[in-house]
């Protein structure tokens, strides 16, 4: 291949460099660091051991929050933001980086999820893994975007790189829904919605909804932390390859003008 | 292992996992500053 000093074209990119300023982030940082607290505090502590499952069920806490924000908010943001770089209208790298960023925190969410839940299962159902409907579509979830992470890094010209990973990430969400409504479909070992049932009728009540809600928020908040963060890394990264390959460039430019120099 | 063992070890492995991946973040990060200034990209 003939290396020419030209770069490919690239979508624009009308953003800044991080997404959240300074005092903004540092707010978000201490905000997810006292509400995590407060989860603690309120999971091993306030809240009373449930009347069946004694004090496993503690692990909810954890556990369905870290579901709810890496199925419908990492994975949702994701889709949202590629679905906007595939629109010409709203084509910018920007969303490329906040799809690669919120996938990656989404993936480590959903991880935790499976392990959360096997740690839950096994002193409930006396298993550590059932192949049932809900965990298994959610462990495709978990290696589909585990895939379109692979993806990413294949290198190749931005645009059409991002059109592949935007593509990718749409098709991965398909699953989504299905996670979801699994328990519905199928005869499943895992129980049905409690919160989002279809009647919208939450069968949790007192300290423990309170809780729960405030699980939710304390992952809400570190994964707009966790968001923020992975997409300065992007942006680092992306400067970091623009640069060598332009000092790759000018390396193998240079010897060829002075030999023509040379010659003449 | 007791009820008690394994919700400690999913609280703890949570804490861990988060920690772990900040930690992860901010080192990468501030490299990546760093070499801003560094006229050799590849350090």
């Amino acid at each position: 291949m003939e290396v020419t000093g030209e770069r490919p074209e690239r979508s624009p990119d009308r953003s800044r460099d991080e997404l959240l300023g300074r005092t903004t982030r540092r707010v978000v940082a201490v905000a997810s660091i006292v509400s995590l607290i407060v989860l603690a505090v309120f999971g091993l502590w306030v809240a009373p051991p449930d009347a069946v499952q004694g004090d496993a069920q503690r692990i909810m806490y954890l556990h369905v929050p870290a579901a709810w924000i890496a199925l419908y908010v990492a994975f949702g943001v994701t889709a949202l933001a590629s679905a906007l770089y595939l629109w010409k209208r709203t084509r910018s790298m920007v969303w490329d980086r906040l799809a690669g960023a919120s996938a990656e925190v989404g993936v480590v969410f959903t991880a935790l999820t499976l392990v959360l839940g096997s740690l839950w299962g096994r002193p409930v159902w006396g298993v550590w893994w059932a192949w049932d409907a809900r965990l298994v579509t959610t462990a495709v979830l978990f290696f589909l975007y585990l895939g379109y992470l692979a993806l990413r890094r294949i290198p190749g010209d931005p645009d059409s790189c991002a059109k592949r990973n935007a593509i990718a990430a749409l098709i991965a969400f398909v699953d989504v829904p299905i996670v979801h409504f699994s328990v519905d479909w199928w005869r499943t070992l895992h129980q049905k919605a409690t919160v989002f049932n279809p009647a919208l009728n939450p069968h949790i009540h007192g300290v423990m909804a309170l809780t729960l809600w405030i699980g939710v928020l304390a992952f809400s908040i570190s994964y707009v932390y966790l968001l923020d963060r992975r997409y300065r890394l992007a942006v680092l990264d992306e400067g970091r390859e623009e640069r060598e390959i332009e000092q790759a460039i000018a390396e193998r430019t240079r010897p060829r003008q002075t030999a023509k120099v040379g010659a003449s | 292992m007791t009820d008690a063992g394994f919700v400690i070890t999913a609280w703890t492995l949570t804490a861990v996992v988060l920690i772990a991946y900040v930690a992860m973040l901010f080192l990468r990060i501030r490299r990546g500053e760093r070499s801003l200034d560094s006229p050799d990209p590849r350090r």
